[in-house]
């Protein structure tokens, strides 16, 4: 058969030939970098495996740690527990002092680990909360009657206030009355431990409208700037390079404020930490309000 | 006890660890803790009104803490030796009490 034009359009061999080896080195290239791509791919991938693994370890292995400091923890509290009661035989008043001692130095030991715990576990399986309305003013007051005991030890004043308000008022929130009280404690506590003799500790229960406001006032040392943004993060310490009178953290294992926004915001609330202008530090809280109480 | 004894003030904010040093520093006869103080404020109020030899200090107590209370009590008594007491063994730590002028450092985890 003929075809018209044919010897015009038929390439050289040598061309074609050229042109075909062009395009198997450009192929070849082109394969020997999207090797080198999905290799470097799969080596990040595994790296970042790895240290998602590490991490997992990591958390794994101290939560067994502490939950193992835990247990013979228990059983030494049982057991001092029946000094007392003298299921060893007569006790001298001088050994009761010694063996509430170590009673009570477990009992913060235990706490200390339970607390780790539970951060572990919020982290890790979300915070479960028993809901029920609960009145802010209720639980300031019972954590202020609680910490009273420490306040006469370091001559600290602790006073509650409403506010624009002269008088003592409600404030509803819908939350879990237990997760709440220990952000209380954690609070005042943080305030007192920064607060010097005779300086004065105030909490501040004020009405929004829509947000229930919680604020914890104490006249020791502020807040450096550059902690402002750090204190609520997992396990910070702060910084002892200052030290003294402007150390904020200088006491504390820094559990407690980040266990503290972890029930906030499983609240749906706002936790935070300012300066006033005369540099006193306030710890802070907001939760939605829960309306038609009272 | 006889006047050659060293008279001790311990300034520890853990009552445990405060008793615990307490019932092994009792068992030298030429040691006597004189009294015992959770707070660095306490510890300035007995260094005034007491004589001691030394200050046993633990560096995170409450309040003022006890690098403060190390310069307030230093401020007074200049020649009274201060030694500090800490379960930390970072080095910045430790470089900020030598700089603040520690006499010695005891590291809480020594065993007694």
């Amino acid at each position: 058969m003929w075809i018209p034009g044919r010897e015009l359009i038929r390439p050289s061999p040598i061309a074609s030939q050229v042109i075909v080896a062009m395009a198997l080195i450009v192929t070849g290239f082109l394969s020997h970098r999207l090797r080198k791509s999905q290799k470097a791919i799969a080596f990040t991938q595994t790296q970042l495996e790895a240290q998602a693994q590490l991490v997992r370890l990591r958390e794994n292995f101290t939560s067994t740690l502490t939950q193992d400091l835990k247990t013979p923890l228990l059983g030494a509290i049982e057991t001092i527990k029946a000094f007392p009661q003298e299921k060893y035989g007569a006790v001298l008043p001088t050994h009761q002092k010694v063996v509430a001692t170590i009673a009570r130095s477990h009992e913060t030991s235990l706490d200390l680990l339970e607390t780790l715990l539970d951060i572990y576990r919020n982290d890790t399986e979300g915070l479960k909360l028993d809901l029920e309305a609960v009145d802010l003013t209720i639980l300031a007051e019972a954590a202020a009657v609680t910490l009273i005991e420490l306040v006469p030890n370091r001559r600290i004043h602790l006073s509650l206030n409403y506010g624009s308000f002269d008088w003592k008022r409600a404030l509803w929130v819908h939350g879990d009355a237990l997760q709440l009280q220990r952000v209380f404690n954690n609070l005042l506590i943080n305030a007192i431990n920064h607060s010097l003799r005779g300086d004065h500790v105030e909490v501040v229960l004020e009405t929004q409208t829509s947000y229930q406001i919680v604020k914890i006032l104490d006249t020791g040392a502020g807040i450096q700037p550059e902690q402002l943004s750090q204190l609520f993060e997992r396990f910070y310490q702060g910084t002892s390079d200052r030290g003294g009178l402007s150390q904020r953290q200088a006491k504390g294992s820094g559990l407690e404020l980040y266990l503290s926004r972890q029930i906030i915001e499983a609240h749906n609330g706002v936790i935070w930490a300012e300066n006033t202008v005369s540099n006193d530090a306030i710890f802070g809280f907001k939760l939605p309000v829960l309306p038609f109480q009272s | 006890m006889s006047s050659t004894t060293i008279k001790i003030l311990l300034v520890q904010d853990d009552e445990l660890f405060r008793l615990g040093l307490r019932v092994r520093l009792q068992q030298e006869a030429d040691l006597e803790i004189i009294a015992e103080a959770e707070h660095g404020e306490t510890a300035i109020e007995l260094v005034n009104q007491n004589c001691f030899d030394v200050v046993l200090l633990d560096v995170g107590l409450p309040g003022i803490g006890g690098i403060e209370a190390y310069h307030q009590i230093k401020q007074e008594y200049p020649n009274l030796p201060v030694l500090f007491l800490s379960s930390h063994s970072q080095k910045s730590l430790i470089t900020k009490l030598v700089e603040v002028g520690a006499s010695r450092l005891l590291s809480q985890r020594s065993s007694c």
